[in-house]
């Protein structure tokens, strides 16, 4: 399917495009806008631990749902009033789109004629949508009618990084209102970084008599209150994964969440909720681990130590995932369990592959899980700060690891263990114990050199360190063809090569010429425009993009604009880009999911320009404070993305929706 | 060495893929005649200076420009920064942590609204800085401790040796590295070997504790059913605290005000609610729970007491402090739980207080003993 970009990619030499675009851009764009990108490469922004990208996986999850931007006759394919022109036939579509599920094939079938549409969205079983305000709840479910499941995201990914103002939207309640009446059969509901309230979790828990999957990704605003009522009013549960969620507790206001499960429930399949700092009822856990036959999956929080630990793999057995808590003992000197007790309890759990917590780890109890390390495919020591002596007899162990999240003190000593042993090693992720700008930071581009000569079947690697080099990164092109993932953080700004000075530019052009499935870069370091211009040429299927203290010029957007066909996601910060770059992406903003820029060189006149020219498209400028009433010329935060809801009703006053 | 001659054997490679790449060479031959500042103009540095940087930080720049000159700065610097380690490194515990917090509250100035919680984060490492001074070895101590303070520009040239582009002080920026923040307080959790002398001292270790626990506080405002966290080390005084309150809230009350479409121009009205916040003459008065959960006025007692003991901070209108028990008004789902008005005569509370208070006097002794002997 052609978009309209790819006239344009091929050259990367000529002069600015014009500023003003004519109004047809905007017609042709939409044209096409609804039969790009639908389907999303592996979502596992940020931190997701492990086996949340399995969950997030669009090859086991399939069908994703992407808001339709025809626009236009504003029935929007809705249906319904149109009678087909011949039951049967119907019949049979709905029959045979039963049994597409990628969300992609849908959306094109959905694109064939009325009919079309309307049987498949009578079949489509799962709703993706990327971001709750690009469509209106509404209008999402007079279209599909019989969903059982409801993926949606919310605020964009740097309100990870505290980017997003508090308060910034994305509340669910909405959506849930909405869902509610329209889907009694709904069974699954997987949010991203969104505002969830309490009460929102009650009318999930009140809406959804068949409701059996709840997964809270990056969320915040309920609490252990709204736990409770999940566990106790769905009776169906079978998954509650809280993943890297914000819970708002305090102590004196904890609930008891976990005894909340009814007897009647032993249906349940996965439980995490590591990110629950709070303490719990450790004895209603146990009764509930060992009532639930089917729980495949638990991850505990850091109040869990290791004899509790023993006593939940005990009731157990069957677990394949395993969050370990804070795995050092409670007890006092003496009475601590022995590290031969754990290391039974291990032994005994036959079926764990996976392998996640260790959040305040004594390095005395690691040998106990030797006897489950040849099995493991993921492990995630990303919490647990363990020099590379102590890590390596682990990792000497760890044959079949695939997935593998460890912190930086791993040291280039521990990576070069990895890289010995882990030849199936799929991803990679190291994360800086300190992570400041001017940390020491004890991986370098040896580590990553040794990684990408022992590692060769690497799909996805995030690499925080200080120093690197050209060479090391076009090493790691050249010997891990089949990166899709390559998020390099150089967390110094603006640091060269390491060894020749030179701007980082051909390390990430060797990645984005080399890798040919690349679909996310995070690119850091010194870098010019050159590297944009490698990025634009050979990032065909480069779907996100993250830049930060980058480039030198406007030129760097445009190369990226016009030569990355299939971005959706492009999130940019503290680089030299201004209205003329932003500009120059005005053709493709439909194409896209979201633009993200702070503190760029933006100014109120170029956001009001793309708001003008593109009617579809919301740009929200993102005051710092709401205190300066006049209305600044500089934009310090701009999110721009599409939508058929036009404006949010539900803006904060320091966000400016032009 | 040995990959830095591969890099050299492929670059000129991936040069020659790109097109037009005579315009880059013009680029490079600009900036070979001037200081290879290869990624921004002078120009357009200065602009950027005005976003970020200090006023210091310019002649800094100058300095440390030549991009050309790289190698030679990363040989003088070490030198230089050495010194300026040791120096740093020898700071009583105490003075580190008021100069992030001098630190904190420029940058609080500028950009209150979303930046706080990562510098929360940040303070919350400054706070058990003082508390934990003793276990933290020079390089924690140098993580915990951004430059951002005018106290910490000394130890610039370390971070510019580092950053060859000659930057000068690097500013802390929020959001960067990209970490989320519950990674960022990894430092000062969990590992015991990075605290060996920990069990040494058992006062210390309890204030590290609650010092980890805790390091934010919840804050609620009577009316604005959205609740906020604080950092209480942050903050060397009430008057302060009192200030970063209202920065907290402000935005909300407007946007309130916008919402009931009252009467503009109550602007003066707003700086009135949050003036009496400490001493109970304005609209509004600062009460904070202690761990027992007791209310007390804030400013009732002295600031470390204050500090060590707050659980919970509520901005309370005047009208719901009456003696005895709260009122709950209708809508305000922060006020589920009725609780007793902490009085300031209960002598329970007053005798918990003091032991905090104690223990932590003890312990800063002791803690200043200890970086005396190093």
């Amino acid at each position: 399917m052609s978009t309209p970009h790819s006239p344009s990619s091929s050259s990367s030499s000529q002069i600015p495009q014009s500023l003003t675009l004519a109004p047809a851009a905007s017609a042709s764009a939409s044209s096409s806008s609804s039969a790009s990108g639908m389907r999303d490469a592996a979502e596992d922004d940020s931190d997701s631990p492990p086996s949340q990208m399995s969950e997030d996986d669009p090859g086991g999850g399939g069908d994703r749902w992407e808001p339709d931007l025809r626009g236009g006759n504003g029935g929007g394919g809705g249906g319904g009033r149109w009678a087909p022109p011949d039951q049967v036939l119907e019949n049979v579509l709905e029959s045979v789109l039963e049994f597409l599920t990628a969300a992609r094939d849908r959306n094109a079938a959905s694109l064939v004629c009325r009919s079309w549409c309307r049987a498949e969205a009578q079949t489509r079983r799962e709703l993706f949508i990327g971001n709750c305000y690009a469509v209106s709840p509404r209008r999402a479910v007079e279209r599909f009618g019989g969903v059982r499941a409801v993926v949606l995201k919310g605020k964009p990914r740097f309100a990870d990084f505290s980017l997003v103002p508090y308060g910034w939207g994305a509340y669910v309640s909405p959506w849930v209102a909405a869902l509610g009446p329209a889907y009694p059969r709904l069974e699954r509901i997987c949010l991203k970084r969104m505002t969830v309230s309490d009460d929102d979790l009650e009318v999930v828990a009140k809406s959804f008599p068949l409701f059996k999957e709840l997964s809270l990704v990056c969320c915040d605003g309920f609490s252990t209150v709204g736990l409770a009522v999940i566990a106790e009013r769905c009776r169906h549960l079978r998954v509650l994964d809280l993943i890297e969620d914000y819970v708002e507790d305090e102590e004196d206001e904890l609930v008891d969440w976990i005894s909340k499960f009814p007897e009647s429930n032993t249906s349940l399949e996965s439980l995490v909720f590591d990110c629950v700092g709070v303490p719990f009822n450790f004895e209603a856990l146990e009764a509930l681990v060992a009532r639930s036959p089917a729980l495949r999956r638990l991850r505990v929080n850091h109040h869990v130590s290791v004899e509790q630990l023993r006593r939940l793999m005990a009731r157990a057995p069957q677990l394949t995932h395993l969050g370990t808590g804070a795995f050092r003992s409670e007890a006092g000197p003496g009475g601590a369990l022995s590290v031969s007790e754990l290391a039974t309890s291990f032994a005994a759990s036959k079926s764990l592959i996976c392998l996640s917590g260790f959040r305040e780890v004594n390095p005395e109890y690691l040998p106990a899980i030797y006897p489950v390390c040849a099995k493991l495919t993921s492990l995630n020591f990303s919490f647990a700060s363990l020099t590379a002596e102590e890590l390596k007899p682990v990792i000497r162990n760890c044959i079949n690891l695939r997935t593998f999240w460890v912190l930086d003190t791993v040291g280039d000593e521990g990576l070069r263990a990895v890289a010995e042993t882990c030849s199936d090693l799929r991803e990679l992720r190291v994360f800086p114990l300190d992570a400041t700008e001017d940390s020491e930071g004890s991986v370098s581009d040896v580590g990553l050199q040794a990684i990408s000569e022992g590692c060769r079947k690497l799909e996805s690697i995030l690499y925080f360190c200080q120093r690197m080099t050209n060479a090391a990164v076009i090493a790691m092109s050249k010997n891990c063809p089949n990166l899709v993932v390559f998020r390099l953080c150089i967390m110094g700004r603006h640091r060269p090569d390491r060894i020749t000075g030179e701007p980082m530019d051909d390390g990430f052009g060797a990645i984005v010429m080399n890798c040919k499935k690349l679909t996310r870069l995070s690119v850091s370091g010194l870098l010019t425009d050159k590297a944009f211009a490698y990025i634009g040429k050979y990032g065909k299927l480069i779907k996100t993009l993250s830049v930060a203290f980058a480039g030198n010029s406007d030129m760097s957007l445009q190369y990226v604009f016009e030569g990355c066909t299939k971005l959706q996601k492009l999130e940019v910060r503290d680089s030299p880009f201004g209205d003329k770059g932003l500009l120059s992406g005005m053709n493709y903003f439909y194409n896209m999911r979201f633009l993200w820029m702070n503190s760029c060189r933006l100014t109120m006149k170029g956001c009001k320009e793309v708001a003008q020219q593109m009617q579809n498209l919301v740009v929200e400028v993102i005051k710092d404070h709401s205190d300066d009433e006049g209305e600044a010329e500089t934009v310090d935060k701009l999110y721009l993305y599409r939508s058929l809801a036009g404006p949010r009703n539900d803006a904060p006053p320091f966000v400016n929706i032009l | 060495m040995e990959e830095g001659s591969k890099g050299g054997g492929h670059s000129p490679q991936l040069l020659n893929l790109i097109p037009d790449d005579t315009e880059w060479k013009v680029r490079e031959a600009e900036d070979g005649g001037r200081p290879r500042n290869t990624s921004f103009d002078a120009e357009e540095d200065k602009k950027l200076e005005l976003k970020l940087g200090l006023p210091g930080v310019q002649e800094e720049e100058a300095a440390a420009g030549p991009r050309g000159e790289i190698q030679q700065q990363q040989e003088s610097y070490p030198a230089l920064s050495l010194g300026c380690f040791q120096v740093h490194s020898k700071l009583t515990t105490n003075t580190a942590s008021s100069g992030a917090k001098r630190g904190f509250l420029a940058t609080v100035g500028a950009k209150p609204e979303g930046c706080n919680q990562r510098h929360q984060d940040r303070e919350g490492c400054g706070n058990e800085l003082t508390l934990g001074g003793e276990n933290m070895a020079g390089e924690r101590k140098k993580g915990c401790c951004p430059p951002s303070s005018s106290h910490d520009s000394a130890a610039a040239p370390v971070h510019s040796s580092s950053n060859p582009q000659g930057r000068g002080a690097v500013l802390p920026v929020v959001g960067w590295p990209p970490v989320r923040s519950f990674r960022r307080n990894l430092t000062n959790g969990n590992s015991s070997k990075q605290s060996p002398e920990r069990q040494s001292d058992e006062a210390a270790d309890k204030a590290v504790l609650t010092c980890k626990r805790s390091p934010l506080v919840k804050i609620n405002m009577d009316g604005i059913p959205i609740g906020r966290k604080i950092d209480l080390a942050a903050y060397d005084s009430y008057q302060k605290l009192a200030s970063a309150v209202e920065e907290l809230f402000r935005g909300f009350l407007e946007a309130q005000n916008d919402l009931a479409c009252t009467e503009s121009g109550e602007q003066g009205a707003e700086e009135k609610i949050f003036s009496g916040l400490l001493d109970g003459s304005g609209e509004y008065t600062l009460v904070y729970e202690d761990n027992g959960g007791g209310k007390t006025l804030v400013g009732d007692l002295p600031w470390n007491v204050f500090v060590s003991t707050a659980k919970r901070l509520r901005v309370m209108r005047r009208s719901e402090l009456p003696q005895g028990l709260l009122k709950m008004s209708p809508g305000e789902k922060q006020f589920t739980e009725i609780r007793q008005i902490f009085q300031p005569s209960d002598c329970a509370s007053c005798a918990q207080s003091a032991f905090f208070w104690m223990t932590l006097l003890a312990y800063e002794d002791k803690s200043n003993k200890t970086n005396v002997s190093i």
